[in-house]
């Protein structure tokens, strides 16, 4: 059995909304709303969901880049929902994050060596001679020439960048990476390049991933395991494989039916949701996809559902299913 | 044995055709930026005249001259040993001139660059930090702002008494406002761009992070608005000066020259062209010089 590396209990971050001269909290943006999981060592889960659910909130907030506003957070038997300054640190070698933006993640003003040594003289790890030689490693490692040191970032094209980003995250060995839609701000042939290679990395150095996305092809590729997400609130979570034969919520249907299929000839039928996104500061009494929902029910507009297993490690918050 | 030559004639031409790209990206470069090119002659004129100082001026800047003065006791005009003519007391006016340059730009420069440091560092703490540390360092700039500079300015070098260092000093520690303002609004557009989320990741802590991660990215607005405070504060002490309260007679200072002229100026007309002239290009150099760099390191705004 493979032990449990991060496991999230209930986890909720509200952002307060303030108003007026005195900041006055007049109400919230429940940005992630109790939200459980677990991550085995090794293996990459993959969280899923349309803009503004919360899955970047939820991956800053595990590895400590915004405090929680409640639940447990436990990383290799420790909770660290709390953690001071000191243990904080002590935990960034531990879990690293990749941003989303290529060109705003690297400080224009150093150059690519000092940006990916910067993390081994925060830590005070080696010494210089062996900083630089760590440095050129990892630049091997993640597919960038060595005369890369010498040139800042904005001689690199988007992807070339994304793999600095992994190196810098990389130069510390951690052992989770949080990959917030690492790819998404890239070309798709770029893309299938920087998955390729963390494929590679994650092989090499044992590395488990929490990945990001709101693209459900470049998930399923990745991922072992998928949530779905909406609205602050986990819908589904099944093995990659079960997730796609066997959808159950009516949420995660109508997202796989959305994915474009290169064969022209099978004739799926798509599940178009209307309306937007409701609001995370005021979201909808019972189920929080009932707005929205095709098959909804009178019981969804009062009641939330509950999260219910489903078999073969396949959860659910519907209430069809809780019947 | 012609191969050497022929190496050494293509290794010429290389070397001149660098030389031709590199004027090339020069005049490129002054033709886009004017402004830095004619306000960086302006104020290069005047260090070399503030460097040389002694070697230019021809005469001691508070030596009374007996040859200095009319038969009636008054200033002569311009002629061949005073080319700017003299003052009431019988001294060269165009020494006076060049040596007060000496303490315009000391003034300008050290005032700004006290003011730059306090500043800067308000600033910068006050954007990251935010909350209640921002509340209070905002609070402290809108109060200095309330109250007329130049009298704020009169009062505190009043009570430290007048002289050089007390005017730099007290200009320096009364205008950080402003430029505490500029760098916490640079600061609140830097701070959430993703590499500073990034040094927090890593385990960088804050102060780290404040002057790796942030200070370089805001340097741009930082140094133009340092330029142009050196204009303005060469102008406030001059005003200071002019005022009676900022450097003490003998010592030259366009400010009090000004002052002396203007009482006779009727008669003596030219004791007031050249510190004003001089004023007028130190303060018109810097502000060129800060626009120019305004452009060049921080194309989205003006134009």
């Amino acid at each position: 059995m493979t032990e449990t590396l991060l496991e999230v209990k209930n986890l909720k971050k509200y952002f307060p909304i303030q108003k007026g001269l005195l900041k006055k909290t007049v109400g919230h943006v429940k940005a992630v709303d109790n939200i459980s999981f677990s991550v085995e060592a090794g293996e990459t889960v993959g969280i899923v969901g349309e803009s503004g659910c919360g899955k970047s909130t939820t991956g800053k907030t595990i590895i400590r880049l915004e405090d929680p506003t409640s639940g447990e957070i436990i990383f290799k038997n420790k909770d660290i929902t709390t953690a001071d300054y000191a243990t904080l640190k002590k935990l960034r070698r531990e879990m690293q994050i990749v941003f989303q933006d290529p060109f705003s993640s690297l400080n224009p003003r150093y150059k690519v060596g000092s940006i990916i040594e910067r993390p081994m003289k925060i830590h005070n790890l080696y010494d210089k001679k062996e900083r630089k030689d760590r440095v050129l490693s990892l630049l091997e490692q993640c597919g960038l020439d060595p005369s890369s040191i010498h040139k800042y970032p904005h001689e690199f094209s988007g992807g070339q960048r994304q793999r600095i980003g992994i190196a810098r995250a990389l130069a510390l060995n951690p052992s989770l990476l949080v990959l917030d839609e690492p790819v998404s701000a890239l070309d798709v042939s770029i893309q299938s390049q920087i998955i390729n290679l963390l494929e590679d990395l994650q092989e090499e150095f044992n590395l488990t991933y929490l990945f990001i996305s709101h693209d459900l092809s470049v998930v399923r590729h990745i991922s072992d395991r998928i949530i779905v997400m909406y609205l602050g609130q986990m819908c589904e979570m099944a093995e990659t494989i079960e997730l796609f034969n066997n959808p159950l919520h009516p949420y995660t249907q109508a997202l796989l039916s959305a994915i474009p299929l290169p064969d022209t000839n099978r004739k799926i039928e798509r599940i178009m949701l209307k309306g937007d996104l409701p609001s995370p500061s005021n979201p909808p009494a019972g189920c929080p996809f009932h707005t929205r929902c095709p098959k909804v029910m009178d019981m969804c507009r009062q009641e939330k559902p509950q999260w219910k297993d489903a078999g073969k490690g396949h959860f659910v918050s519907c209430h069809i299913y809780n019947q | 044995m012609t191969n050497p030559n022929v190496s050494t004639v293509k290794a010429s031409a290389v070397s001149i055709q660098q030389q031709v790209k590199k004027r090339n990206k020069f005049s490129r470069f002054a033709r886009s930026y004017p402004l830095i090119i004619i306000g960086g002659i302006m104020v290069f004129t005047l260090a070399i005249m503030a460097v040389f100082a002694p070697v230019i001026a021809n005469h001691n800047p508070i030596t009374q001259y007996p040859e200095g003065l009319s038969d009636i006791g008054t200033p002569i005009e311009p002629n061949d040993n005073f080319i700017l003519g003299t003052d009431s007391l019988g001294r060269d006016a165009l020494s006076r001139v060049v040596h007060g340059s000496i303490v315009s730009l000391e003034v300008g420069i050290f005032a700004s660059l006290i003011s730059l440091i306090i500043g800067v560092f308000m600033g910068i703490v006050s954007g990251y930090f935010g909350s209640w540390i921002d509340m209070i360092i905002m609070r402290i700039t809108d109060t200095m702002l309330a109250f007329p500079f130049l009298l704020f300015v009169i009062a505190l070098v009043a009570v430290l008494k007048p002289s050089i260092t007390n005017v730099y000093i007290a200009i320096g520690i009364l205008g950080w406002a402003t430029m505490a303002r500029v760098v916490r609004a640079e600061v609140l557009k830097v701070k959430q761009l993703e590499y500073v989320q990034a040094a927090k990741a890593l385990g960088s802590s804050s102060f780290p992070i404040l002057f790796i991660e942030v200070l370089p990215n805001i340097m741009g607005p930082v140094i133009v608005m340092g330029t142009l405070a050196i204009g303005q504060n060469i102008m406030l002490e001059a005003a200071l000066s002019f005022l009676g309260i900022g450097v003490q007679p003998p010592t030259a200072s366009w400010g009090n020259m000004l002052q002396e002229g203007m009482r006779i100026y009727q008669i003596a007309p030219w004791m007031i062209y050249g510190p004003g002239i001089a004023l007028i290009w130190a303060t018109l150099g810097f502000n060129l010089l800060g626009d120019g760099l305004r452009d060049w390191l921080d194309p989205k705004t003006g134009r």
